[in-house]
C-alpha cells in the first residue's frame, strides 16, 4: 500500500483527504456542546461555502459546507467563534450557551470578494488561476462611443485597440495578446450574459453594460475551445436589483476631424510649388515656361476642398432605463438612441436599441430568465474616391457654381484644372451609400438546483439579423452614370440558435472543495444574402420598379453547425491551492469529414501565498497569488466549404450558366490550434494597490493558410494547415488609490504590454499586395512584414530620388531597387495610463493610451505628394523638417519636382514608425448636491469631456492608428485615406431616480 | 419535481442535431458537375465567361483584370498602333514603357486565367479520352470539341506573349503544357515547337469533333473557328501551304463574308457574317469606365478614361486614303475651333479609338472579335505573298479593300518601292489594328518595331517637352529584343522550380 501510494503523484493529496475524512467523522470523546448553524452573506442572503469557523484562541475549527452550514463540537471554555472568509468582514461571535448560531457576514469593501463572470462559470477573484481582467462600468464610460471597443483602449493590459476609422458608428478593432492567425478572424470571441455571440463586437449599447471580463489565457479561454484563439470578452449587461431605479442620461458631442499633420496647399502655395516643375537637374529655373504654363492670376484662386467637404458635426446620445424587482422577480428595461453626423459630407449613423433582462425565481430551486435585445441602426457611408478627390482636387477649381450649387464637371468641361475632371462635391451630393441593420436576440435561461451539490442550467439563445446596404446614384451625377443613375441593394439575413446545457456541481468537505461543470452545446446558423442592381432611374426615384435596364441579381445561402462537449473541474484546498482543469470537444461542420472534431484541454493552478502562515501576519499584503496555466484553444473562423474541390456556378456567358474552377481540394483541412502557457502574479497591498504581472508564450500551429500554387495549375492557392505563429509577451498592470480621505480620492491605473510576434515554418505563403504595397509571411519575422524597395534619399547633385540596389549601391532607376524587409505592422508594446481624482462631488479624470514598435505605411503621403508627377492634383504642405530639392547641393527630403515618375511609388520612404501617445480622454464631472436635487432624485451628474484630444507621434500623416484587418482593399498597417478620426467634446447629464 | 428536472436536463444535454455536412449552394464538386444535366455545357460556357469576367485575384476583384482587357492591351499597347497619353500606375503602362517586371500583376493575371481555362478544358478532355463520358451526343461532342479548341487557343496565346516567335527560334523555351486535370505543381516549359505541335493537335481534334450541324453561332468556337485558328498558327510557323489550305476552308465554307458596312461592324459583331468567333458581351457585361477595354481608348466625356490614342504613325498611314472606312474608328477630340485637343497635363493629341464601343449604344460595350473572315483573307494573302503568288495575294487584299471604301484604290500590281509582303502587312496592320496582331506580325516576320511619335512610352517625358512641330525621339526596337515578350510571372518561377525565366 505504501509503495503504491509513493508511486502515485497524488499520494500526498490522498493522505490529506483521508486525514480530513477522519477529522470530519471522528467523534470528540470529551465533547460537551455541539454547535450548528448557517453562515450567510449579508449581501446575497445565501449560504457561503468554505467559511472558516475557528475557535478563538485555538487552532481548531471547520469550514462550512456547500450550503454554508457547519457543525462544530466545542469543549468547555471555548466561548468565542471566529468566522472568516475572503471578501467578508471577520466576525467574532460569543457562543453564550447557544447551540444554533447563524451568522450573517458583512461584505468587505475590497476587490477581493468580487465575483468575476467568466462565462460558463463565475469565480471569486481570489480563486482564479488564469489571466483575467475586469473592467467595470465606471472605468469604461469616460469615452463617448456607440460601441464598446474604443472604450477599452489603453485600459487593459494585453488588449490592443485600434480606432481605424472615424466614420460614424464605426467600431474599433481589438486584438488580445497579438494576432495568431493568417486568414481567420482575429477578433476576440464575445460572450454576452453567458451566451456566445461570435468573433466580433456584438453591438451591445455600452450604456447597458454592467462590466466586462477579458479572458486572456487558455486557462480561462480553453472552455471556449475552437473559437477562443483571439481571447474572450465577456459582457455582463445590467440587471434589476431589489430597489427600483430609473436612470436617464443625455450626451451631446461636438466632433471635428483630426487631420493630424496633413494640411493641403492653398491656391498660392500650390502655385508656388509648381515652379519646381521648371527647375532642371542643374538648378536652372525656366521662368518663361513656368509663367506661360501657369499664368500668375491662378495664384489668387483658392478653394479649400478639405474645409468644404469636412465640417464639425454633432452627435447626441440618450439612454433611459428602469430596473428593480422583488425577491422573486427582477427586471431591467433599457433603451438608447444614438445619432452621429459624420464630419465628412453626407455621412451619418443612427442606432436605436432596447434591452430587457428579466428573471423570476419559480421556487428556491428554480430560476428562470428571459432577456431580449433589439437593435436597429441606419447610416450613410461614403465612396473612397470622393474622399480621394476631396483631398487632391486642385485649389484653383471651385466645387460650387456662382449660385452656390455643386458644379457639374465632366471630361468636356473646360477651365477645370484638376486631373480627372471630377467634382467630388457634386458626386457626394448625387449619390447615397446607405446601410441599415436590425437584430433581435432572445435568451431563455433556466437554473435548477437538482441536489444539494448539483445544479443544472440551460440557456437557449435565438437570434435573427438583417442587414441591407444600398447604393443610390442620381441620374444627375457626372461620370459613366450621367443621365442614367443606378440603384443597388445587397441584403443579408440569417438566424441561428445556441443551446447550452450545463450540470454544475460543488462539494466541500473540510478544507477541500471541488466544483465543476459538465455540459454540451449545440449551435446552428443559417445565412442568406441576395442583392440586385439596376440602372436607368428617373431623378429622385430609388426603387427597382422605376429602373429601366441592366437588372442584375446575385445571392446564395448556407449553413453551419458546431457541436460541443465541455467540462471543467475546480479543486481547492484550504482556499490556498486552486487547481482547474477543463476539457472541451468541438465538432464543426466547416471542416473535412474525419477532421471535424478537435479537443481543447487546459490545466491551471493558483497558489494564494498570502494565506500561507509566513505571509499571513503581513499587514501590507492583502493578496499575493501565483498562477500558472497551460492549455489549448483554437480558431475555426474561416468560411464553410473550404475543403472540397469546387467549381463556381456564379458566372454566365451569353445568358447561360457558366462554371469555372474555384477551389482545390484538401480533405484534411482542420482547425488552428494554439498552445498557451501563462505565468502570472497578483499582488494587492495596503488595500490600496493592485498589481498584476503576466508572462505568456503562445504557439499557434496548423495555421489555416492560403498556400500558393503556381498559377499554371489554374489555381492561385489551396487552403492548408501549416506553419506557426508565436506570440510571447509580458503584461504589467498597476492600479493604486493614492489618496483616500473622506472628501478626496485619487486613483491611478497604468498598464503596459509587450508582445513579440513571429511567424515560423511557413513557406509558399502568398504575399499580400495592395496598391503595389507588399507584405510577406516569412519564417522568423512578425506577421504583416512589409517588403519594399529601400529608399535612400535625394541625390544632392541633381535632386533625383535614390533607392538601394541589391549590391548595396544606389540607383535612380526604380526598377533596379532592391526589395527588403522593412518592418512589421505588429506593435511591440502598448498600454495606457488613467488617473482620476474625486473631490467631494467633483471628479476629474484623464486617460492616455500609447503604442509603439510597429510600422505604418503612410499611403496618404504618397498620394498627397506625387513630387510633381501628378501636377494637376494638389499637394500636402511640407512639414518643418521636410524640404524639396531646388539646386545642386541641397540636402532635401523630397526629390526635384517631376524628376522621376517613380519617386512616389511604394518604398520605405512612406513606411513610418507607428509609435504614438494619445490623450484619449479628459473628463470632469460634478454630482449635484442632494440639497439641490431633492430627496426623490438619487443623483444628477453633469459631465464635460473630450475624446481623442491630442496625439504625440512622429508619424507624418493624419493619424498613426492603422487597421489590422485584412480585406480586399486594406493591408494591415496601411493608412490609405481612412475616414479621419474625430476630436470629440461631450457634455452629458445623468439622472438617477 | 426534481426527478422531472433531472430527466429534462439530461434530455437537453443530448439535444443535438446530427447533420454536420452542408454543401455550398453556389458551387459544386467537379465530379457532380460533369455528371449532371447541363453540366458539360456549364463548364464549356464557363471558359468564355472566364475570358470576359473579373476573377478574384490576389484576394481582390480588380475590375481592370479581365482576360480580354489584358489580351488586347498586352498585345496592342506594345505596338506602334497605340500611343500612351499619360503615365499611369495600371501595369499596362509597362507594355508601353517596356519596363517589364516578373512581378507585374497584369501578366500574372493573364497567365493565371489562361491556365484556369486550360484546367477546366482538361476536366472535360481527360474524361472524354478515358471514355468516361458515356454515349456522347452530337452536342456533347461539340462541347468537347470546344474544350479542345479553348485549350489550344489558351496555349497559343500564352506562347505568343511569353515565348519567342516560332520563326525566330522554335527550340527556345515555350510555355508549360498542361494537359491533365491532375497536374503536379512542378513542370518545365516545353519548347516553342512542342507547344505549336500540341496546339495543332488539339485544333485537329477540335475540328473533327465539331460539325457544321452543331454550329452554335459566332459566340462559340466552331469547326470553322478551329480551321481559322489553324490558319493563324500555320501563318506564325511560315507553313504557307497549310495557311492557304485552312484559310480557304473557312472562306469556302460559305458561312462568312467580309462585312461591307465596316463602320458599324464592331458594334454589331455577333450578328455580322464577318465574325468567325467573338466573345459575346451582354448589357450586363458592360464594365463601363472601370474595366472596359473601351474606357482606355475612348470617352464621351463621362464614359471612360480615354488615355490611349491611335498613334501618329498609324494615322499617317491610314490618312493616305481618307475614304478608307477604317478611318472612322479613329475619332479626334476637337475643340470649338475644330482643332484636335490635347490631353490635359500631358500634351498628347487625342485621337480616340472606337473599335470596342457602341454595342447597344454603350460607349464602353462590344463583343470583342477573336477571329474574323478578313483575317483569313489576310493570312492567305501573306502565305501567297511568301510563296510569290502575286495575283492571288493581291486578289485577297483587294477583296477586303473593296469593302472598305477603297473600290477605286485596288491593287493591280505591287507599288514601286514596296515588296508584296510590305503591302500585305500594311493592309493587315490597318485592317486588324487594335485587335492584338501587330507585334506578332512584325516580329515573326523579323521586322523591327519603330516608335517615332510623341507619347509617354518615352521615359520621363513631360508635357512641356511635347512639341508637335518637332520630330519626336525615334525608338527602333529590334525584332529579337528580349523585351518583345513578357517575363514568366514571378509566382510560377518561385513555386514551380522547373520553370525557367525569360532573359
Amino acid at each position: 500500500m505504501e509503495k503504491l501510494l509513493q508511486k502515485r503523484p497524488f499520494s500526498k493529496l490522498g493522505i490529506y483527504m483521508l486525514a480530513m475524512f477522519w477529522l470530519l467523522g471522528a467523534p470528540f470523546v470529551n465533547g460537551q456542546v455541539i454547535v450548528t448553524g448557517k453562515v450567510t452573506g449579508a449581501d446575497t442572503r445565501m449560504g457561503i461555502p468554505g467559511v472558516n469557523v475557528i475557535v478563538k484562541g485555538k487552532a481548531r475549527g471547520i469550514v462550512t459546507d456547500v450550503n454554508g452550514n457547519y457543525k462544530l463540537e466545542l469543549q468547555s471554555g471555548e466561548e468565542v467563534l471566529v468566522f472568516s472568509f475572503v471578501g467578508y468582514k471577520r466576525q467574532e461571535v460569543a457562543v453564550a450557551g447557544r447551540q444554533i448560531i447563524n451568522v450573517e457576514l458583512e461584505p468587505e469593501i475590497t476587490a477581493l470578494k468580487e465575483i468575476v463572470v467568466m462565462g460558463y462559470s463565475d469565480k471569486k477573484k481570489t480563486e482564479i488561476a488564469s489571466a483575467v481582467s475586469v473592467v467595470g462600468e465606471n472605468k469604461l464610460r469616460d469615452v463617448v462611443s456607440p460601441t464598446l471597443g474604443s472604450m477599452l483602449q489603453g485600459k487593459v493590459s494585453g488588449v490592443q485597440v485600434v480606432n481605424s476609422s472615424g466614420s460614424p458608428g464605426s467600431s474599433a478593432e481589438i486584438r488580445i495578446r497579438g494576432t495568431s492567425t493568417l486568414n481567420g478572424n482575429s477578433e476576440p470571441l464575445y460572450v454576452v450574459d453567458g451566451v456566445i455571440s461570435g468573433n466580433g463586437d456584438p453591438g451591445i449599447d455600452p450604456a447597458m453594460i454592467e462590466n466586462i471580463t477579458i479572458l486572456k489565457d487558455a486557462g480561462a479561454t480553453g472552455l471556449y475551445g475552437s473559437r477562443a484563439n483571439g481571447g474572450v470578452i465577456i459582457i455582463t449587461t445590467k440587471k434589476g436589483g431589489t430597489h427600483p431605479l430609473i436612470e436617464f442620461s443625455a450626451t451631446t458631442s461636438l466632433l471635428t476631424p483630426d487631420f493630424g499633420k496633413v494640411k493641403m496647399m492653398n491656391g498660392a502655395e500650390y502655385y508656388d510649388a509648381l515652379r519646381g516643375l521648371f527647375i532642371d537637374s542643374t538648378g536652372y529655373v525656366d521662368k518663361v515656361r513656368y509663367n506661360n504654363n501657369y499664368p500668375k492670376a491662378l495664384r489668387n484662386r483658392n478653394f479649400d476642398w478639405v474645409n468644404e467637404v469636412f465640417s464639425p458635426a454633432l452627435a447626441t446620445n440618450y439612454n433611459l432605463s428602469a430596473s428593480g424587482g422583488t425577491e422573486k422577480l427582477k427586471y431591467y428595461l433599457g433603451g438608447s438612441y444614438y445619432d452621429e453626423k459624420g464630419t465628412f459630407m453626407n455621412t451619418w449613423f443612427r442606432k436605436f436599441s432596447l434591452r430587457s433582462n428579466n428573471s423570476y425565481a419559480l421556487s428556491d430551486a428554480v430560476n428562470l430568465q428571459a432577456n431580449i435585445d433589439l437593435s436597429r441602426s441606419t447610416g450613410r457611408s461614403y465612396d473612397y474616391m470622393d474622399m480621394y478627390y476631396s483631398f487632391l482636387s486642385s485649389p484653383w477649381d471651385s466645387g460650387y457654381t456662382q449660385t452656390g450649387e455643386p458644379k457639374y464637371v465632366d471630361q468636356k468641361t473646360t477651365g477645370w484644372y484638376s486631373r480627372d475632371k471630377i467634382n467630388p462635391i457634386h458626386s457626394i451630393n448625387n449619390a447615397d451609400y446607405g446601410y441599415q441593420s436590425t437584430s433581435i436576440g432572445i435568451n431563455l435561461g433556466l437554473q435548477a438546483r437538482l441536489l444539494s451539490w448539483l445544479n443544472f442550467s440551460n440557456t437557449l439563445s435565438l437570434n435573427y439579423y438583417n442587414g441591407l446596404s444600398t447604393s443610390e446614384v442620381n441620374p444627375s451625377i457626372a461620370g459613366p452614370l450621367h443621365n442614367i443613375g443606378s440603384l443597388s441593394r445587397l441584403e443579408n439575413f440569417g438566424y441561428g440558435f445556441l443551446n447550452t446545457s450545463l450540470f454544475k456541481f460543488e462539494h466541500t468537505w473540510g478544507a477541500h472543495s471541488l466544483s465543476g461543470l459538465l455540459g454540451s452545446e449545440f449551435s446552428y446558423s443559417y445565412y442568406d444574402y441576395w442583392g440586385a442592381s439596376a440602372e436607368g432611374l428617373l431623378p429622385g426615384f430609388r426603387t427597382f420598379n422605376t429602373a429601366s435596364r441592366n437588372f442584375k441579381v446575385q445571392g446564395a445561402y448556407g449553413e453551419s453547425a458546431l457541436e460541443s462537449f465541455l467540462s471543467q473541474v475546480n479543486y481547492n484546498y484550504l482556499q490556498k491551492y486552486f487547481l482547474t482543469a477543463s476539457y472541451r470537444v468541438d465538432a464543426n461542420s466547416k471542416f473535412a469529414p474525419g477532421h471535424k472534431t478537435a479537443t481543447f484541454p487546459t490545466l491551471s493552478f493558483a497558489w494564494l501565498l498570502n494565506q500561507e502562515e509566513f505571509l499571513n501576519a503581513s499587514k501590507a499584503i492583502d493578496l499575493l497569488k501565483a498562477r500558472i496555466s497551460y492549455g489549448y484553444t483554437g480558431n475555426e473562423a474561416i468560411d464553410p466549404g473550404k475543403y472540397n474541390a469546387l467549381y463556381a456556378l456564379n458566372s454566365n456567358y451569353n445568358d447561360q450558366t457558366g462554371a469555372y474552377p474555384a477551389q482545390l481540394p484538401n480533405m484534411s483541412l482542420t482547425w488552428e490550434k494554439t498552445r498557451q502557457i501563462n505565468l502570472g502574479f497578483d499582488l494587492n497591498l495596503y488595500k490600496r494597490i493592485e498589481i498584476s504581472l503576466d508572462l505568456y508564450s503562445n504557439t499557434t500551429k496548423d495555421l489555416l493558410y492560403i498556400a500558393q500554387q503556381p498559377y499554371s495549375i489554374g489555381y492561385e492557392f489551396r487552403w492548408e494547415n501549416a506553419g506557426k505563429i508565436l506570440n510571447k509577451g509580458i503584461e504589467f498592470a498597476i492600479s493604486s488609490t493614492n489618496i483616500k480621505t473622506q472628501n478626496l480620492t485619487w486613483t491611478t491605473d497604468f498598464n503596459i504590454s509587450y508582445n513579440k510576434n513571429e511567424v515560423a515554418d511557413i513557406d509558399r505563403a502568398k504575399p499580400r499586395i495592395v496598391s503595389g504595397i507588399e507584405q510577406r509571411l516569412e519564417s522568423g519575422l512578425p506577421l504583416h512584414a512589409f517588403y519594399l524597395p529601400v529608399w535612400v534619399g535625394v541625390n544632392p547633385d541633381n535632386g533625383n530620388p535614390m533607392w538601394e540596389t541589391a549590391d548595396g549601391k544606389t540607383t535612380s532607376r526604380y526598377a533596379n531597387a532592391v526589395v527588403k524587409y522593412a518592418g512589421s505592422a505588429m506593435p511591440k508594446y502598448y498600454g495606457g495610463f488613467t488617473s482620476s481624482l474625486q473631490y467631494g462631488n467633483l471628479s476629474f479624470s484623464f486617460n492616455i493610451s500609447y503604442l509603439g514598435g510597429n510600422y505604418v505605411y503612410n499611403r496618404d503621403r504618397s498620394q498627397f505628394d506625387s513630387d510633381g508627377n501628378e501636377p494637376k492634383m494638389n499637394f500636402v504642405k511640407l512639414l518643418d523638417d521636410e524640404s524639396r530639392w531646388e539646386k545642386p547641393g541641397d540636402i532635401a527630403t523630397h526629390p526635384r519636382m517631376g524628376s522621376n515618375s517613380f519617386s512616389y511609388y511604394p518604398s520605405t520612404r512612406f513606411l513610418e514608425k507607428g509609435d504614438y501617445l494619445k490623450l484619449r480622454n479628459v473628463m470632469i464631472s460634478y454630482d449635484l448636491p442632494k440639497r439641490w436635487t431633492g430627496s426623490h432624485i438619487k443623483g444628477i451628474t453633469i459631465t464635460l469631456s473630450g475624446d481623442n484630444i491630442f496625439t504625440l507621434t512622429g508619424y507624418k500623416g493624419m493619424d498613426p492608428e492603422a487597421t489590422l484587418r485584412i480585406t480586399d482593399w486594406s493591408l494591415p498597417g496601411m493608412n490609405d485615406l481612412k475616414y479621419p478620426l474625430n476630436h470629440q467634446y461631450n457634455l452629458s447629464i445623468r439622472v438617477k431616480i | 419535481m426534481k426527478k422531472l428536472l433531472l430527466i429534462l436536463s439530461i434530455g437537453m444535454m443530448l439535444f443535438a442535431a446530427c447533420e454536420m455536412d452542408y454543401d455550398p449552394t453556389d458551387q459544386i464538386t467537379p465530379e457532380k458537375l460533369i455528371e449532371m444535366p447541363g453540366g458539360l455545357a456549364s463548364i464549356t460556357n464557363g471558359n468564355y465567361a472566364m475570358l470576359k469576367d473579373v476573377l478574384t485575384f490576389n484576394g481582390q476583384e480588380n475590375l481592370n483584370y479581365s482576360y480580354l482587357r489584358q489580351y488586347f492591351f498586352l498585345t496592342e499597347f506594345a505596338s506602334d498602333n497605340v500611343v500612351c497619353g499619360q503615365v499611369t500606375t495600371d501595369p499596362f503602362f509597362l507594355s508601353f514603357s517596356r519596363q517589364h517586371t516578373p512581378s507585374q500583376e497584369n501578366t500574372a493575371y493573364f497567365w493565371y486565367v489562361s491556365y484556369k481555362i486550360i484546367s477546366a478544358t482538361n476536366l472535360v478532355i481527360n474524361r472524354y479520352e478515358r471514355g468516361e463520358i458515356q454515349n456522347p451526343s452530337a452536342s456533347d461532342l461539340q462541347m468537347i470539341g470546344e474544350s479542345y479548341f479553348m485549350r489550344a487557343f489558351a496555349h497559343f496565346t500564352l506562347v505568343n506573349l511569353f515565348a519567342k516567335p516560332y520563326t525566330l527560334d522554335p527550340q527556345s523555351p515555350g510555355i508549360i503544357i498542361r494537359n491533365s486535370d491532375n497536374e503536379k505543381n512542378e513542370k518545365a516549359r516545353a519548347t516553342v515547337a512542342e507547344v505549336y505541335d500540341f496546339v495543332l493537335n488539339d485544333l485537329r481534334k477540335a475540328a473533327a469533333l465539331m460539325k457544321p450541324s452543331t454550329y452554335r453561332g459566332p459566340g462559340y468556337p466552331s469547326v470553322f473557328a478551329a480551321d481559322a485558328l489553324m490558319s493563324r498558327v500555320f501563318l506564325y510557323m511560315n507553313e504557307n501551304d497549310s495557311v492557304i489550305k485552312y484559310a480557304s476552308r473557312v472562306i469556302e465554307s460559305g458561312k462568312f463574308e467580309i462585312e461591307s458596312d465596316f463602320p458599324n461592324y464592331f458594334a454589331n459583331a455577333p450578328s455580322s457574317k464577318e465574325t468567325i468567333w467573338c466573345i459575346i458581351h451582354t448589357i450586363a457585361d458592360d464594365k463601363k469606365k472601370f474595366g472596359s477595354i473601351a474606357s482606355m481608348y475612348y470617352s464621351d466625356g463621362n464614359s471612360g478614361w480615354g488615355e490611349e490614342y491611335a498613334s501618329d504613325n498609324l494615322r499617317m498611314l491610314m490618312e493616305q486614303n481618307p475614304e478608307d472606312t477604317r478611318n472612322q474608328y479613329i475619332v479626334p477630340l476637337l475643340d470649338n475651333n475644330g482643332n484636335v485637343m490635347r490631353k490635359a497635363g500631358t500634351g498628347i493629341k487625342i485621337y480616340y479609338v472606337t473599335r470596342f464601343s457602341f454595342q447597344d449604344g454603350s460607349p464602353t460595350l462590344s463583343s470583342p472579335v477573336m477571329l474574323r473572315i478578313s483575317e483569313m483573307y489576310l493570312n492567305r494573302a501573306e502565305a501567297f505573298a511568301k510563296k510569290g503568288n502575286v495575283n492571288e495575294a493581291l486578289a485577297d487584299i483587294n477583296a477586303i479593300r473593296e469593302r472598305r471604301g477603297l473600290q477605286n484604290k485596288l491593287y493591280t500590281s505591287v507599288p514601286s518601292g514596296k515588296s508584296l509582303l510590305d503591302i500585305v502587312l500594311e493592309e493587315r496592320r490597318i485592317e486588324l489594328a487594335f485587335e492584338g496582331h501587330r507585334t506578332f506580325d512584325l516580329f515573326r516576320n523579323k521586322r523591327n518595331l519603330v516608335r517615332d511619335y510623341w507619347g509617354y512610352h518615352l521615359i520621363g517625358l513631360k508635357e512641356s517637352d511635347v512639341d508637335y512641330s518637332k520630330p519626336a525621339p525615334v525608338e527602333i526596337i529590334p525584332y529579337d529584343d528580349p523585351r518583345n515578350i513578357y517575363y514568366i510571372p514571378e509566382n510560377e518561377i518561385r513555386l514551380n522550380p522547373l520553370c525557367s525565366q525569360n532573359p
